[in-house]
């Protein structure tokens, strides 16, 4: 205890205190002693001092120490207070210790205070450690516990965060585990893509080559699709080919199932079919009789038109006719429109002559009036003068002292007389100079003065003049008075005509003009005259006058009323009536039609003329004449109007040549019409004729085929049966028959060479052949006939005759059997000469004449025009008489010209006929074919096998029997199917094909064979129908030759041999002849044919065309190249490629062309030009020489 | 145009041909055929109203300073478009041809043997095509 302990005591008592003092001082303590007695002491001290034991009394007067202890312990709970107090008793203090009190002193044991102080001090030490240490354990209790909350929290946090730990590994697995299928899936996934990837590349690749071959298939499809269309093409003209082909069949067909039927029966039937083709034959003349009767409708036609041509021509004759008179009136208008206009100038020119005198006259009088004036003034003057006169005599009275001033006075006089000289001197000079004579007459009728002009119209002087009588110088005195009488009394007289004579006689007509004079007193002092020439002014008149009556047209004047005031000798003439007569009459009563006459006079004056009114004027007599009115007005001086001039103009004449012309036109409009008509009707006519030959043309070539087919079964029966045993009689029957189908075969063969002629079909060969033999032999056909009639046969053969030539012989011979037959059928005595004769040689061709004369019966020379038209024989009686059908003549006359020549005929009745032609031949190296004369077998070829291809059974036989008799091997075919079947398995040596046939016909076959089985086997077509089928058709598919049914043994067997031989020996040397000549021929002309339709004309144009065109075209070709100037060559070349194929030269001449053509313009390949310009060069002038040559040869047809 | 007979122009300078196809014009039908030998000649008688022309493509082959058939062509269009003219050529390039429609021909044909025969038909066509136009016409006149 070393600290002071403060000590607070309550006491009231001192001694207490005192007492209390010692005792703490007997204590040994440390201490501070408050002493306190109050309430609010002990509190103040209490709460100023930090006690540290509190020591109270018990009972205290102011305060209790209970109240104290309370407070104390309200206020420190833990402060120690002791009572100090005596004896209270035990319950007090008992009280106090259960009231809180420390301790309880008693007064009287003070020792025991220090004790107790020290003891409470200590406790209370104890006690706020203990208080202490107790709060600071609940503090690190509350501290622990709260530590252990949060622990807690935080085991808490800790486990939940665990789990979340626990949870999110476990997603971190998982999300691993995925991962890892993930990555194996890509993985997978970019093996699968590289796997893609190269299969695409390859793809790519794939699809690269597929589009190159796609784009090849494309250009194949291109190419095939064109390929495709071309065949499309070629498939149609096959399948419209086929489709005729397959008509003909069916037909055929039909046919052949009627033929079978016939067949069956035909043995009986044969006279019903003689029936037939008599019938047949009837009717063919029947239409030959429609054709000549409408060829002759054609000729009246055309005499038709040539009549209208004629009323034609002299329609227009008359047209011209009534031209020329039109002119020559035309002429005659202009002349008197001229005559009148001449008039009219000269009335113009009169006209204005007059008026030129009016104005003289007018100046005249205004000269006169201003002479008067100027006399009236001179009078004035002078009597001013006079005046002044007598002033100045009263001046100078009055002036006797101005001497001066009257010399003066009398200057001035002298002065004013000298000016009255002038003014009379002037005067004068007017009168003077007036060209009328101004005369002044004193009352007595005395001339007085007079100026030159009157002078010089009497002819008397001045002197002459003066005091004479005025009237004598006047043709008519007493005239002359009267006017002068009426001048003195009137005071003037104007415009009086009278006549001065001249001395001389001349007179001179004037008009006169007087007036008075007066002075001044009015008295009359003469008469001033001034008579005006009106010479002129009346020849003018009398010149107007005679133009007026010389007209032709009537000239009136009327009035304003419509009087006739004057007129000319014209209206005399028209009307009838005199002068006087028709002057002051009504005008208009001289008309037709008076109102319409008015109407026109009142128009003149409305509009103060008119003109070409028409009207009609009546003669006395009546005779009526038409007019054109013209009429004006005519004025005065003032415009007022006096009346009317007309001219009323004839029109008669002109009228009736008007009409005369419309009638002439309306004629030749009439014939104009009539020759349209006829023109119509003769082109109608010509197309009738036209189709009417057409129509006749395909009858023919139908009938041809109907006939030749029964034909040739019938010919070749017939050979064939005469052929076995029979016996004469029979045989005979047969000969008959066989002669028959000749003469029937001859025939239908002429109407069709005919026909094929008139179609410009017939084509003439060209081969090589001996003419001599070709001419002994046909010679030979007519031997016996001849020797039967007992006619002469003389031949004349020209030497000079090359022994070979080139034509057609087969032609040539028909021309000559043709004149020959005639010759031997009209000639029944006598001789027959046939002669060849050489007319001209040159390089390359000769010209022969061939000419039969005959002794016959002669033709007249009506006939010889006739006799080479169709069907015409030189009398209808011929026929009748020596048979035939009138058509040899006129097929002559086809082949002769239509080889370009000409044909000729001489004859005389009963004398006999020559019959000639000219023909031309191209000479030729080459040897002549052989023969078709020859008959006989050959006896090196045998064994020929030969494949006949034909349908129809009969036929089949009969070729089958032909070809035995040859001695050859032989097959038949039904069609061209079953022959190239036979062709697979067996070789033939030569075909004979038939072509029509159902299955496969002719063509088809040989098409096939040649082209499919490559097959070059001589093929022969057999036809029955030669004018439908194309030789060119044959030869086309590749046929070597054809013959016509009904065939000929002998042709057919010729040409198969040939064509045999051809292709076993020699065959290169003969295809090179033959060649040679067909190479020779560059051009073909079949195009050009076939499109001009064999028109000549349109022939010889196209040839020439080409013949002008090319020499050019080759020329340039050729600088070109030499120039190496492409384009010129590409140009000329070009040029030249149509031609090629429009004249039929060979296509590889063509392709040539275009090649160069392409060089040209491409410029590459240019060395290969030259080569082929050379050959295009040589074709093209080789062209030019054959078609020269063959235009010649249509110029020669014509 | 004249009903009864249709007139058409030939120009080609080669005569050869020109007369053929003349000829054959004629023959097949009721044409009216004028000829010309040079595009100017044919230019000059535009006046004469022309039904249908055929035109040579290559006119300047013989006299070089003659118009050639394009000229001609755009010529006669520009004096009067509905002319057809058919250009005719002997040489079938494509781009010859195709140059002649550029300048609007109404055809081109090759000069061969069935030229004539193409050429009526387009003759044909083109009055077909006219008289087509012609209803035609009426009709939307009428609506």
């Amino acid at each position: 205890m070393n600290k002071k302990i403060k000590i607070l005591h309550l006491e009231d008592s001192a001694k207490d205190s005192e007492l209390i003092l010692a005792a703490l001082d007997s204590g040994a303590i440390k201490y501070e002693y408050f002493l306190v007695d109050s309430k609010a002491n002990f509190l103040n001290i209490l709460e100023t001092e930090s006690i540290d034991i509190i020591l109270s009394d018990y009972n205290l007067p102011s305060y209790n120490g209970n109240m104290a202890l309370k407070v104390a312990k309200e206020k420190y709970p833990y402060l120690p207070f002791l009572f100090v107090s005596g004896k209270i008793g035990e319950d007090a203090a008992i009280d106090t210790m259960l009231n809180g009190a420390t301790d309880y002193v008693l007064k009287d044991k003070l020792v025991r205070l220090v004790p107790a102080i020290k003891r409470a001090i200590h406790e209370y030490d104890l006690e706020i450690k203990r208080k202490k240490a107790e709060a600071e354990l609940i503090i690190s209790n509350r501290e622990l516990a709260f530590q252990i909350d949060e622990k807690e929290k935080r085991a808490a946090e800790l486990i939940i965060a665990n789990k979340e730990f626990a949870f999110q590994n476990d997603e971190k697995e998982k999300r691993a585990e995925e991962l890892i299928l993930a990555n194996q899936e890509l993985a997978f996934q970019n093996d699968e893509k590289g796997k893609r990837a190269d299969e695409l590349i390859l793809a790519n690749k794939e699809l690269a080559f597929q589009n190159n071959e796609k784009e090849k298939r494309a250009a194949e499809l291109i190419i095939a699709n064109k390929e495709l269309a071309f065949q499309n093409d070629e498939k149609e003209k096959r399948a419209a080919e086929l489709i005729i082909a397959n008509k003909e069949l069916a037909f055929q067909n039909d046919e052949k199932e009627k033929r079978a039927a016939e067949l069956i029966i035909a043995n009986k039937e044969l006279a019903f079919q003689n029936d037939e083709k008599e019938k047949r034959a009837n009717e063919l003349i029947l239409a030959n009789k429609e054709l000549v009767f409408q060829n002759k409708e054609k000729e009246k036609r055309a005499a038709e038109l040539i009549i209208a041509d004629k009323e034609l021509v002299f329609q227009t004759e008359e047209k011209e006719k009534r031209a020329a008179e039109l002119v020559i009136a035309d002429k005659e208008l202009v002349y008197q429109t001229g005559e009148k206009k001449k008039r009219a100038a000269e009335l113009v020119i009169a006209d204005k002559e007059l008026v030129f005198q009016t104005e003289e006259k007018e100046k005249r009088a205004a000269e006169l009036v201003i002479a008067d004036k100027e006399l009236v003034f001179q009078n004035e003057e002078k009597e001013k003068r006079a005046e002044e006169l007598i002033l100045s005599d009263n001046e100078l009275v009055y002036q006797i002292g101005e001497k001066e001033k009257g010399e003066i006075a009398n200057l001035e006089l002298e002065a004013i007389s000298e000016s009255l000289k002038l003014a009379s001197q002037y005067s004068l000079s007017l009168i003077e100079a007036s060209r009328d004579p101004l005369v002044t007459i004193s009352p007595a009728g005395k001339i007085t003065d007079m100026n030159e002009a009157l002078t010089r119209i009497t002819g008397m002087t001045r002197h002459e003049l003066t005091g004479t009588d005025f009237l004598d110088y006047f043709t008519e005195p007493e005239m002359a008075r009267e006017v002068y009488e009426e001048v003195f009394a009137k005071g003037s007289v104007a415009d009086s005509p009278l006549t001065i004579r001249h001395k001389d006689g001349k007179l001179t007509d004037v008009l006169f003009n007087g007036s008075v004079y007066k002075d001044e007193k009015d008295n009359v002092l003469g008469v001033v005259i001034v008579a005006r020439d009106v010479t002129a002014q009346k020849l003018l008149s009398k010149y107007s006058l005679s133009l007026i009556e010389a007209s032709l047209d009537p000239l009136i004047t009327i009035s304003t009323e419509g009087k006739i005031t004057d007129m000319n000798e014209a209206l005399v003439h028209i009307t009838g009536m005199t002068r006087d007569e028709l002057t002051g009459t009504d005008f208009f009563d001289y008309f037709t039609e008076p109102e319409m006459a008015r109407d026109v006079y009142l128009e003149v004056f409305a509009n103060g003329s008119v003109a070409d009114s028409p009207l009609t004027l009546r003669h006395k007599d009546g005779k009526l004449t038409d007019v054109l009115f013209n009429g004006s007005v005519y004025k005065d001086d003032y415009g007022n109007v006096l009346g009317v001039v007309i001219v009323a103009r004839d029109v008669t004449e002109q009228k009736r040549i008007a009409g005369e012309l419309t009638e002439a036109i309306v004629f030749a409009e009439l014939a104009v019409g009539i020759a349209e008509e006829a023109k119509t009707k003769a082109e109608e006519a010509t197309r009738i004729a036209e189709n009417a030959v057409k129509s006749k043309q395909q009858f023919l070539s139908n009938m041809s085929h109907e006939i030749r087919t029964p034909m040739n079964a019938i010919i070749g029966f017939t050979k064939v049966l005469l052929k076995t045993d029979f016996s004469v009689r029979q045989k005979e029957y047969l000969q008959a028959i066989k002669l028959s189908g000749d003469a029937l075969i001859v025939l239908i063969n002429d109407i069709l060479d005919l026909a094929k002629v008139d179609a410009g079909k017939m084509i003439f060969e060209q081969i090589p052949f001996k003419m001599a033999i070709s001419l002994s032999a046909m010679l030979h056909l007519f031997e016996s006939k001849i020797r039967e009639k007992n006619i002469v046969l003389i031949k004349e053969y020209d030497d000079k005759i090359p022994e070979v030539l080139v034509g057609d012989p087969v032609r040539l011979h028909q021309i000559i059997l043709n004149l020959m037959s005639n010759a031997v059928k009209f000639t029944n005595k006598g001789k027959i000469v046939v002669s060849v004769r050489l007319l001209n040689e040159d390089e390359n061709h000769v010209t022969i004449e061939f000419s039969v004369k005959d002794t016959g019966i002669g033709i007249t020379d009506e006939k010889i025009e006739k006799i080479f038209e169709n069907f015409q024989q030189a009398s209808s009686g011929t026929s009748r008489l020596y048979g035939g059908t009138g058509l040899g003549l006129a097929i002559v006359k086809q082949l002769v010209e239509a080889q370009g020549g000409t044909i000729s005929v001489k004859s005389k009745i009963d004398v006999g006929s020559t019959f000639g032609f000219v023909l031309s031949f191209p000479k030729t190296q080459a040897d002549a074919e052989l023969d078709l004369g020859v008959m006989e077998l050959d006896p090196d070829i045998k064994d020929i096998r030969v494949l006949v291809v034909e349908d129809i059974a009969l036929n089949q036989l009969l070729m089958k029997t032909l070809l035995d008799d040859f001695g050859f091997e032989r097959d038949i075919a039904d069609n061209g199917k079953i022959a190239i079947e036979k062709l697979k398995t067996n070789s033939y040596d030569v075909i004979l094909m038939d072509l029509q046939m159902p299955e496969m016909n002719g063509f088809e076959a040989t098409d096939y064979i040649r082209h499919t089985m490559n097959s070059n086997i001589p093929i022969i077509a057999l036809t029955a129908d030669v004018t439908t089928v194309d030789l060119e058709k044959c030869r086309f598919v590749g046929m070597n030759d054809y013959v016509s049914k009904p065939v000929d043994e002998k042709i057919l067997y010729s040409k198969i041999v040939g064509l045999v031989k051809k292709t076993v020996i020699a065959k290169e040397e003969i295809v090179e002849v033959i060649s040679e000549t067909i190479k020779s021929k560059c051009t073909d002309l079949q195009y050009l044919i076939h499109r001009t339709k064999s028109n000549p004309v349109l022939m010889m144009e196209m040839i020439s065309l080409y013949l002008v065109q090319t020499p050019p075209l080759i020329d340039a070709m050729k600088q070109g190249m030499h120039d190496q100037d492409w384009k010129t060559l590409y140009s000329a070349v070009h040029k030249m490629i149509p031609s090629f194929s429009i004249m039929g030269i060979h296509t590889d001449f063509e392709n040539m062309a275009k090649k160069v053509q392409e060089y040209a313009s491409t410029q590459l390949q240019l060395d290969g030009i030259p080569e082929m310009v050379l050959q295009l060069e040589s074709v093209c002038s080789q062209a030019c020489e054959e078609l020269k040559e063959e235009y010649t040869k249509i110029k020669n047809r014509k | 145009m004249n009903t009864d007979k249709i007139k058409l122009f030939l120009v080609d300078d080669d005569a050869v041909f020109l007369k053929l196809l003349e000829i054959e014009f004629l023959e097949h039908g009721d044409f009216e055929i004028e000829t010309y030998a040079t595009g100017e000649l044919c230019i000059e008688n535009l006046a004469r109203k022309p039904d249908v022309i055929v035109l040579d493509y290559y006119l300047d082959g013989v006299d070089r300073d003659a118009i050639n058939g394009i000229d001609t062509l755009d010529q006669v269009k520009a004096f009067n478009p509905d002319i057809p003219v058919v250009m005719l050529s002997s040489q079938d390039k494509i781009d010859v041809a195709i140059n002649c429609m550029h300048h609007k021909a109404f055809d081109y044909v090759v000069k061969s043997e069935t030229a004539f025969m193409r050429l009526q038909k387009i003759i044909n066509t083109i009055f077909e095509f006219k008289t087509m136009e012609k209803t035609l016409n009426w009709y939307m006149e009428r609506m």
